[in-house]
């Protein structure tokens, strides 16, 4: 590995930029970085392999979802990009799980996929410090002074070096990428764009664990060769919601379209077809070598592994405005295209489909996310950072949360500040880097609510009132959305104060209206603020005995509810964060020598010195860590800070 | 600081025990349970300084209790310390009443840990502290071990499956489902609740700790004349208690004998041989007394051994082994006079007629000339008082005690078990499922419902050692069919 010093002495060595911050890679982790860096006063350098496909979705063509959905508030929230760009290419909107409780409420919108890739394209040129270069980053200058690592800068294909402090990884899936269709293997990144090699080599010289993943997408369709009588229909929601806060109750913001998403099913056919050429799949056959999510499987997969479910699902997903293509959500395959195509015979709607892309798998090298530190910063390399699917993570989402927290924390690194850290009682960022960084990952990570403890505390609807302090102080936020956030807790507060002052009076009225709504007639005066616990009411329905109310924007009207009618479990929750926290807080010293901590157990004080955890709390966490442990170390720390 | 409780005094037999409770609520805890002996005494929260002071212990034994007040205490908190006798049913019984009352177990160290933090002990102290929690844990990892492979965990994870299951489908609809919710996701957790509820209910009432401990086992031997249930008594006892000789019907009236087994009590009881068509009046009397003794037994040690009865005979007996285990009672087969059996056809020995005629029951090999023999037994009966599992030792299988439901066990315990907070564990979790099943039936969103179960796994997980989220991710993975 080179320094900087040394690539200077070499012929013809040239020096084609320096800036505070270089990001190489401008998918959805490396724009999330290069954006708040320069938002942050950094000069930035954002390198990406071809300047017509950033910000690329390459697979699903929606953002959004159970637990991305609300993690894309909290991005936005912090004064991220991904939300606000949503917004305004969105061209279906869905809140999930919209019954099923407020915790796991979740948007979901599809994208304009073009539209989109356009848009951050203009937010990239538009950003005052930040260049944008069409270049291919194979290495990285590193100085290696007394056993201390310092990232300097990178080299280009070319040969041509750029200079930097902090230097922030985002290649996504590109590393060393074969895509797999059939027998057919080829050195190739998604969407027949060119994969980074040189920087897989780099990354294994410099001693870092590294690891193939696999992860694949379904066909695409032309329109018109879908036959849609056959399907059923789901359309977009009736009340479409923005993600960003800035849209919030803002009556000029639309999505730009309403498309509708189309059903079918595999069959008994499918399921025999398959069957029947299970030989022919590089999964099976030994081709594909990576490991693939759990979460996301081939439809070979699923009828292998769930071999008594006689269909499965398949849903047609429209990808653009400017486009045709159909996305079939369900028919992920790495099958041979003849077998593909014999496939969409035995659906139902599909028997004439136009494949315009076929189905493939992609296998890519990533690193094991326990190198890093939870600023993602690599341990014992100063100033690099690593974000997105390189650190095992799959998503849109996932990589946008990583690379907006690797900008801060690189121009936290470089102005010696502390780095930001969000918890696993903050934010679904948390819950993600916290997972990644302390347990590690044994397949594509895919964030799910079931992975957060305090899931009640981590909804859509509070994403700012948890987060927009954060991004505020750091000063990610602009002040005018400060001020509207301000104004919209005000709001709140007031409500929930005028709701706990109005009393409701058994009357005709107000027995008509709770039997109809299924509730038991009132016995004695009542405070609106209690009558809205029980479960069976609604601010909506309680209505008619408020005569007083003003209107109130949805997203205060949503907060007061939720607020009020969970308050004992809010409660709850929160007194279980304060005890994490407090272990939380309890912060291991950075250079604590675990081999000699006697009492220790053997596996605890290796486990502990690979992964050097920051906090207490952070220990219990690693597997391999018992109570015990944390006992030995809780006595230590006393002695130590005794 | 909550309050800790665990004995400072080393396992085993030993005449006296010394039970250590530190912390906010141990003063509290001695009132409720400590009578004392003398009426001028006042209650412990009371004692002063360095005070001692004689009296009974939640009517399990006498005591002295000890008081050391903060902060002139060995961890710096209220101390009290009982002393009790050493048994090890009286220390299980006495440790148990202190952590129903409010105080937890005590982890490796952390007495120690709490002087240290406490100021108790200089920086010198902190090495010997750590050393000491580490080899504690060392020694509860293989307790630990030990229970793993024999016992209640292994029963809490059978009967953890059907929770699991709920809790993994609640969280795939949450998660992976995307639509709303369908009448008939609610109506199927209901079930699959109620399921679960019930299984760890019956959980719950298989830790018989209590009486079993406080009380001792009653073990009854029964058997045909002659087959060696009075030489059965007399080995266990280590007395020759009962007359034994070689013609049937020796024994005419039951045999009464207490005894100790690793510290827990046993009342042993030897019968009159359960002869068929006697005519002799007081042999018959006997057999009345002997089925009397057998209804109030809770485990059973039925004696077969060579020559086998005749066929008719072995009707009646086997008519009278399924009355016992109709009644739910727990029965072990002994196959008396191993020695014999080896010389015997197949169609002569007991172990094939049992192998054939009760393929579900527990046997054991039973030979009153060999010490191995005698120790196997005792080990199999202090596994039964600890863990309510007969264990069958002849090919290292082990085979749970008939009635699946009844069964669960702790392996051996030790002093470092906490019998007490298993129990809790468990019927928190029952009430915490009960809760969530209730909350679903009144229309309560699915996301607070998942709160209170992923609770009852947390607590369940205290004993178990297991990671809730990840095994309840593999349970959603391997279930369902995830994934568009
Ligand atoms: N070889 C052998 N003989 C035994 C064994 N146990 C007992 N015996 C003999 O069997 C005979 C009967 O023994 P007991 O203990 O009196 O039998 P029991 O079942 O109490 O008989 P009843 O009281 O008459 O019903 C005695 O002669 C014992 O010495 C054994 O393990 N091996
Ligand atoms: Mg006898």
């Amino acid at each position: 590995m080179l320094s900087l010093a040394e690539a200077r002495q070499k012929e013809n060595a040239f020096v084609a930029g320096e800036a505070d911050i270089i990001v190489v890679g401008a998918g959805h982790a490396g724009c999330e970085a290069a954006l708040a860096a320069a938002r942050l006063g950094c000069r930035v350098l954002l390198f990406t392999m071809t300047l017509d496909s950033l910000a690329n979705l390459p697979c699903n063509p929606n953002i959004g979802g159970t637990a991305k959905g609300q993690m894309v508030r909290e991005i936005d929230a912090l004064g991220g990009e991904m939300g606000r760009l949503a917004d305004r290419h969105m061209i279906q909107f869905r809140m999930l799980n919209a019954t099923k409780g407020p915790a796991v409420m979740s948007p979901r919108a599809q994208m304009d996929r073009t539209g989109y890739q356009r848009g951050m394209k203009a937010v990239l040129e538009s950003e005052p410090r930040l260049s944008l270069i069409q270049q291919e980053i194979t290495g990285l200058l590193i100085a290696d002074e007394n056993d201390k690592r310092k990232v300097e800068g990178v080299i280009a294909a070319t040969g041509s070096l750029y200079v930097a402090s902090d230097v922030i990884l985002c290649p996504g899936t590109f590393l060393d990428a074969r895509v797999i269709i059939g027998d057919s293997v080829r050195s190739s990144g998604p969407d027949q764009l060119a994969p980074a090699c040189g920087l897989g080599d780099t990354l294994t010289a410099l001693g870092l664990p590294t690891r193939r993943f696999k992860t694949g997408t379904p066909g695409r369709f032309h329109r018109r060769s879908i036959d849609i009588e056959q399907m059923e229909l789901q359309p977009a929601d009736r009340e479409a919601r923005p993600f960003s806060f800035e849209h919030e109750d803002d009556p000029s913001w639309r999505p730009s379209a309403e498309l509708p998403c189309y059903i079918t099913w595999t069959t008994d056919e499918t399921k025999q077809l398959l069957s029947d050429n299970m030989d022919r799949s590089p999964l099976y056959s030994g081709v594909i070598e990576g490991i693939g999510p759990r979460y996301c499987p081939s439809i070979e997969d699923k009828i292998v592994k769930f071999p008594d479910h006689t269909r499965h699902h398949v849903f047609l997903e429209p990808t653009g405005l400017d486009t045709q293509e159909m996305y079939a959500s369900g028919l992920s395959t790495s099958m041979p295209e003849e077998i593909q195509r014999a496939m969409l015979k035995t659906v139902p709607g599909m028997e004439r489909a136009e494949i315009m892309r076929p189905a493939y798998a992609i296998e890519y090298l990533c690193v094991d996310p326990t190198v890093l530190e939870l600023s993602l910063e690599v341990k014992g390399i100063e100033g690099l950072f690593l974000a997105g699917q390189i650190n095992g993570s799959s998503g849109y989402e996932e990589a946008a949360a990583q690379g907006l927290m690797a900008g801060i924390n690189a121009v936290h690194r470089q102005r010696g500040q502390e780095p930001l850290i969000i918890d696993r009682s903050e934010g679904y960022i948390g819950v993600l880097i916290d997972d990644l960084v302390t347990k590690g990952t044994n397949e594509p990570y895919r964030l799910m609510t079931s992975r957060a403890e305090y899931r009640l505390l981590l909804r859509q609807d509070n994403a700012d009132a948890r987060l927009s302090p954060i991004g505020y102080e750091i000063g990610l936020l602009s002040e005018e959305r400060w001020q509207r956030f301000l104004d919209k807790q005000r709001a709140i507060e007031c409500e929930k104060e005028r709701l706990s002052a109005v009393r409701v009076y058994k009357s005709e009225l107000s027995d008509q209206i709770l039997q109809e709504a299924g509730s038991t007639p009132l016995k004695a005066t009542t405070r609106l603020y209690d009558l809205l616990k029980r479960p069976e009411l609604t601010y909506e329905i309680l209505a008619p005995l408020d005569p007083e109310r003003q209107e109130l924007p949805l997203s205060v009207r949503e907060s007061v509810e939720i607020q009020i009618r969970y308050e004992g479990y809010l409660k709850m929750e929160r007194d279980r964060v304060e005890r994490f926290k407090k272990l939380e807080h309890k912060r291991l010293p950075a250079g604590i020598e675990y081999e000699r901590i006697r009492g220790l157990r053997l596996e605890a004080r290796q486990k502990l010195s690979e992964r050097r955890p920051q906090s207490i709390g952070q220990a219990s966490r690693i597997s391999g860590v018992s109570p015990a442990d944390i006992q030995v170390l809780l006595v230590y720390m006393e002695q130590w800070n005794g | 600081m909550d309050t800790i409780a665990a004995f400072s005094t080393p396992p085993g037999e030993s005449g006296l025990a010394v039970l250590r409770i530190s912390g906010s609520l141990a003063a509290s805890i001695c009132d409720r349970l400590f009578v004392p002996s003398s009426s001028k005494f006042a209650k412990p929260s009371d004692m002063e300084g360095y005070t001692l002071a004689h009296g009974y212990w939640d009517s399990i034994d006498e005591v002295v209790i000890a008081c050391f007040r903060a902060p002139h205490s060995y961890t710096g908190e209220d101390v009290y310390e009982i002393s009790c006798h050493g048994g090890q049913a009286i220390r299980q019984a006495v440790l148990d009443s202190v952590l129903a009352a409010g105080a937890r177990a005590a982890g490796p160290g952390e007495f120690s840990r709490r002087a240290f933090c406490n100021g108790k002990m200089d920086l010198t102290a902190a090495e010997a502290v750590m050393d000491m929690i580490g080899a504690q844990a060392e020694k509860q990892a293989q307790v630990a071990y030990r229970q793993l492979m024999g016992g209640v965990s292994r029963v809490i994870h059978e009967r953890t499956d059907h929770l699991y299951g709920a809790l993994a489908r609640l969280e795939m609809l949450l998660d992976w489902d995307e639509e709303e919710e369908r009448p008939e996701d609610r109506a199927l957790l209901v079930r699959e609740l109620e399921h679960s509820e019930q299984e760890l209910r019956h959980l719950a009432e298989s830790f018989t700790g209590g009486r079993i401990i406080r009380e001792g086992l009653a073990v009854v031997i029964a058997g045909s004349p002659n087959v060696g249930k009075s030489s059965l008594l007399n080995a266990l006892s280590g007395r020759d208690r009962a007359i034994v000789s070689h013609i049937p019907g020796t024994t005419r009236d039951t045999v009464e004998v207490d005894l100790s087994l690793d510290g827990y009590l046993v009342h042993l009881t030897d019968t009159a041989g359960l002869a068929i068509d006697s005519h002799d009046p007081i042999e018959r009397e006997g057999i009345i007394r002997a089925e009397s003794a057998l209804r109030t037994a809770d485990l059973i040690l039925w004696v077969l051994s060579p020559p086998l009865p005749s066929e008719d005979d072995r009707r009646q007996e086997e008519a009278r082994i399924d009355r016992c285990l109709m009644d739910g009672k727990e029965l072990l087969l002994v196959l008396g006079k191993d020695d014999l059996r080896l010389s015997l056809p197949k169609e002569e020995d007991p172990a094939y007629y049992a192998a054939e005629r009760y393929p579900d029951l527990p046997t054991i090999t039973w030979s009153d000339r060999s010490e191995e023999d005698l120790q196997r037994l005792k080990d199999t009966l202090v596994r039964f008082i600890e863990g309510g599992t007969l264990v069958m030792m002849e090919d290292d299988r082990e085979v749970t005690s008939r009635d699946q439901v009844k069964s669960h066990g702790e392996g051996q315990s030790h002093g470092l078990l906490t019998h007490a907070r298993h129990k809790a564990a468990v019927d928190r979790a029952v009430e915490l499922v009960g809760n969530a099943r209730a909350d679903l039936q009144t229309g309560l969103s699915f996301d607070l419902v998942a709160i209170s179960l992923k609770e009852a796994l947390t607590e369940l997980s205290t004993i178990t050692g297991e990671d809730v989220s990840e095994t309840l991710i593999e349970k959603i993975f391997s279930r369902f069919c995830i994934g568009k």
